[in-house]
C-alpha cells in the first residue's frame, strides 16, 4: 500500500457563479506519476493551486492533507521543504543570472551558501542548463527558462527527505522534442525514487507514455481515472474533447497512441 | 618666546603625527582595496571614498570661501587641529554644512533603499516611492500642519519643527499607504496595476487639498510650503539628524533581513508562496517602512523625487538585481547622489540656495523619460 502524500476531499470551486470544480476528492500517492488530463478551462489549474493553497476550497467539508497530516498544520516554510511547483511560465523581468534564479530554490532550504551553490549546480547539470551560466535570464528562450526553474524547484526540494511532492503545469509546452522527453524522464526518475509528481498536461500521447496514472476532469468533475489503458479510451475522449480518435498499442512499446 | 616654540614644536609633532596616521590609512585603504575580493566589496569600499571625499567637498563649497584643510579641522577635535580656525568658519562647517552634508547623505540613503523596496514591490522597475502617493499624502499631511498650526508656530516655532510637521506628514504618508493598500488588495492578492492606478487616484486628491492649503495659507505659510514641495535641505539641524540617521539603521536592516524574501518576490506572488514566503505578510510589513521612509524625508526635506527611481537602476545595472547587495550598494549611490545634488543647488545660483528638488527633478526627469523608451522597445 503506497503512502497517500496529498489528500483532497470534497473540494468545491466558483469564479462568479461559474463551477470550476465540483465536489473533486482524490489522493496522489508516493512513487506514482499522475498526470492530470482535461479540456481547457475545465479546472486543471485551479486543482494544482487548491493543493499548493493559493485558492481555498468553498466547501465546509473539505479536507486537504500533506503526507496524512492536516494541510493547515503545515507552516509555509515547512510546505516549502516538501512541496515544488513549476509554474506554467514566469514573469519574472529583472536581470538576474540563470544561476542566480537556480539559487532562489536554495531561500527554502537550511543550509551554508556553498552548500546550496553545490546543489544548485547538480540540478543543473540534471535539468541541462550548466552550459547558460552567465547568461542573463530574460535573454533566455522559452523552453531554457522552463528547465532553468525547474532547476530552480529541484534545488528548492534538496532536504524534502522521503516526501517529496512535484507539481508540474504543463513543463513540456515550451520544449522541443528531445527536452521534452528528457524533462519527463527526470520527473519518472523522481518518481521511481518515491516521489508524488503530479503533471497538468495536453499531449495525451506524452502523457499515456509517462503516466503511472491518469486522471480525466471534464467540467470540473472527475470523469476517468486509472492506468492509461483506462483512461485512453475512444469513448472517453469522444465524451470530453468532443472529438473523434482512434487507440492503437504502440509497435514497440506497450503504452496507448492516440491517432487524432 | 620660549612658549610659542614650545606652541610651535607640539603643533609639528601633531602634524607628522597625523602625516603618519595618514600614511598608515592610505596604505590600509590599499591593503584592503588590492586584496582579492569580489566585485561587490570593492564596489562598496569604492563608494565608501568616493561618499567621504564627497562630504569634504560638500563642507567646503558654499557661498563663503573655506579652504580644504581648514574645513578639514574645523571638523576636527581641537586637539587634533593643525591650524587656528577662526570662529565664523568653525560656525559656518560645523553648524551649517556639517549638518547639511549629512542630512544629504541619510535622506539620500533612505529615498534609494525605499525605491528599491517598493520596485522589488511592485516587481516594476519604474515604480518609485511617490508612485503609489505617499509622497503626495506626506506632502499633503506636511502642508496641513504648517498652515492649520503657522499662528501657533510663531509662538513655539520648534513645536512646528520637530513636531507636528514630522507627524503629520508620517500620518499623510500612512494613510494615503493605506487607502491605496485598500483599493488595490482583494481576496486573492494584491493587484499592481489597481494599486498603481490608486495611487494615481489618492496622489491626484493630495494635490487638490495641497492646493487647497496653498490658497488658505498666509503668506509665510505659503513661502514654506513652495519651498516643501520643492524639496530643500536647507532645514538640517541636530534633531532632524537624529531622526533621518536612526529611521535609515532601522529601516536598513529591516529591508535588508527581507532580502532574500524580496528576491523571491521578483519571480511573482505565487512562485514566492511557493518557495514558503509569507506574501501578504511580507508585502503589509515592506509598505508600512517604505510609508514611514518617505514620511519621514518628506518631513525633513520636503518632497524630493526621482532619486528613489534612479539610484536602484543604476545599482542593478553595477551589480544586479539581487537584493542581498543592491540595498548596501543603492544606499550608498543614494546618499552620493542627493549630496551632489545638493552642492550642484548650493553652487549654482550662489548665494542663493536652489531647492535640490529642482536639481534632482532635472537629473531624474530626462532619465525617467529613457526608461520609458527602453521599457516600450521592451514591450514592442
Amino acid at each position: 500500500m503506497r503512502k497517500k502524500f496529498i489528500e483532497l476531499d470534497n473540494l468545491q470551486l466558483k469564479f462568479s457563479k461559474k463551477t470550476i470544480l465540483n465536489n473533486v476528492s482524490t489522493h496522489f500517492n508516493a512513487g506514482e506519476l499522475t498526470v492530470i488530463l482535461g479540456p481547457n478551462g475545465t479546472g486543471k489549474s485551479s486543482l494544482l493551486k487548491i493543493i499548493t493553497g493559493e485558492l481555498t476550497s468553498e466547501n465546509r467539508n473539505t479536507t486537504i492533507s500533506y503526507f496524512e497530516q492536516d494541510a493547515a498544520s503545515w507552516q509555509p516554510e515547512h510546505i516549502a521543504k516538501h512541496l515544488g511547483v513549476l509554474p506554467q511560465s514566469s514573469n519574472l523581468t529583472f536581470n538576474f543570472k540563470v544561476e542566480d534564479v537556480v539559487l532562489l530554490g536554495g531561500i527554502a532550504l537550511s543550509a551554508s551558501d556553498s552548500e546550496i551553490k553545490a546543489i544548485a549546480a547538480e540540478n543543473m547539470q540534471l535539468t541541462e542548463v550548466s552550459s547558460l551560466v552567465g547568461r542573463l535570464y530574460p535573454t533566455l528562450s522559452g523552453g531554457e527558462k522552463q528547465r532553468v526553474h525547474l532547476a530552480r524547484v529541484l534545488t528548492q526540494l534538496a532536504q524534502s527527505g522521503d516526501k517529496k511532492v512535484l507539481l508540474l503545469d504543463e513543463p513540456t509546452a515550451a520544449l522541443d522534442l528531445s527536452h521534452q522527453h528528457s524533462t519527463l524522464a527526470l520527473a519518472k526518475k523522481m518518481a521511481k525514487a518515491g516521489a508524488a509528481v503530479i503533471i497538468v498536461m495536453h499531449d495525451l500521447n506524452l502523457a499515456a507514455q509517462y503516466a503511472d496514472r491518469l486522471l480525466m476532469l471534464n467540467q470540473g468533475a472527475i470523469v476517468a481515472d486509472g492506468t492509461p489503458w483506462q483512461v485512453l479510451t475512444e469513448e472517453n475522449i469522444a465524451a470530453v474533447y468532443q472529438w473523434q480518435v482512434t487507440i492503437i498499442a504502440h509497435p514497440q512499446h506497450q503504452y496507448p497512441l492516440v491517432l487524432s | 618666546m620660549k612658549l610659542t616654540s614650545q606652541y610651535s614644536s607640539k603643533k609639528t609633532a601633531l602634524n607628522s603625527l597625523s602625516l603618519i596616521n595618514i600614511k598608515l590609512l592610505l596604505s590600509y585603504i590599499k591593503r584592503i582595496v588590492c586584496a582579492p575580493k569580489t566585485t561587490t566589496t570593492k564596489l562598496v569600499i569604492l563608494l565608501f571614498v568616493v561618499l567621504y571625499g564627497a562630504a569634504i567637498a560638500s563642507v567646503t563649497i558654499g557661498p563663503m570661501n573655506i579652504s580644504l584643510s581648514q574645513s578639514i579641522n574645523a571638523l576636527l577635535p581641537s586637539v587634533l587641529q593643525t591650524q587656528e580656525i577662526p570662529s565664523h568658519i568653525a560656525l559656518v562647517v560645523q553648524q551649517i554644512r556639517l549638518p547639511r552634508t549629512l542630512l544629504a547623505i541619510s535622506v539620500g540613503a533612505i529615498l534609494a533603499i525605499t525605491g528599491v523596496v517598493m520596485q522589488g514591490l511592485f516587481r516594476n522597475p519604474l515604480a518609485d516611492p511617490g508612485i503609489i502617493g505617499v509622497s503626495a499624502g506626506a506632502s499633503l499631511g506636511a502642508a496641513i500642519a504648517i498652515v492649520l498650526f503657522s499662528s501657533l508656530a510663531q509662538s513655539y516655532p520648534l513645536l512646528l519643527l520637530f513636531g507636528t510637521v514630522p507627524l503629520f506628514s508620517f500620518l499623510g504618508g500612512a494613510i494615503t499607504t493605506v487607502i491605496v493598500y485598500k483599493l488595490g488588495t482583494n481576496a486573492y492578492g494584491t493587484s499592481v496595476t489597481m494599486m498603481l492606478l490608486a495611487g494615481v487616484a489618492v496622489g491626484a486628491l493630495s494635490g487638490a487639498g495641497l492646493g487647497l492649503m496653498n490658497y488658505y495659507a498666509d503668506d509665510q505659510a505659503l513661502r514654506d510650503l513652495s519651498l516643501w514641495t520643492m524639496g530643500s535641505l536647507a532645514g538640517a539641524n541636530a534633531e532632524g539628524l537624529i531622526l533621518s540617521f536612526s529611521a535609515l539603521i532601522i529601516l536598513f536592516s529591516l529591508f535588508y533581513k527581507e532580502a532574500n524574501s524580496l528576491n523571491a518576490l521578483l519571480l511573482g506572488e505565487s512562485e514566492a508562496k511557493h518557495l514558503g514566503i509569507r506574501v501578504q505578510r511580507l508585502k503589509r510589513r515592506l509598505i508600512l517602512l517604505a510609508a514611514a521612509g518617505v514620511g519621514i524625508t518628506v518631513a525633513l526635506a520636503g518632497m524630493i523625487g526621482f532619486i528613489g527611481l534612479i539610484v536602484p537602476h543604476l545599482g542593478r545595472m553595477l551589480i544586479g538585481p539581487n537584493h542581498k547587495v543592491l540595498l548596501p550598494i543603492s544606499m550608498l549611490i543614494g546618499a552620493l547622489l542627493l549630496l551632489v545634488a545638493d552642492m550642484i543647488a548650493r553652487t549654482l545660483v550662489a548665494p542663493l540656495d536652489m531647492p535640490v528638488g529642482i536639481v534632482t527633478a532635472l537629473l531624474g526627469a530626462p532619465f525617467f523619460i529613457w526608461l520609458l523608451i527602453q521599457q516600450k522597445g521592451r514591450l514592442s
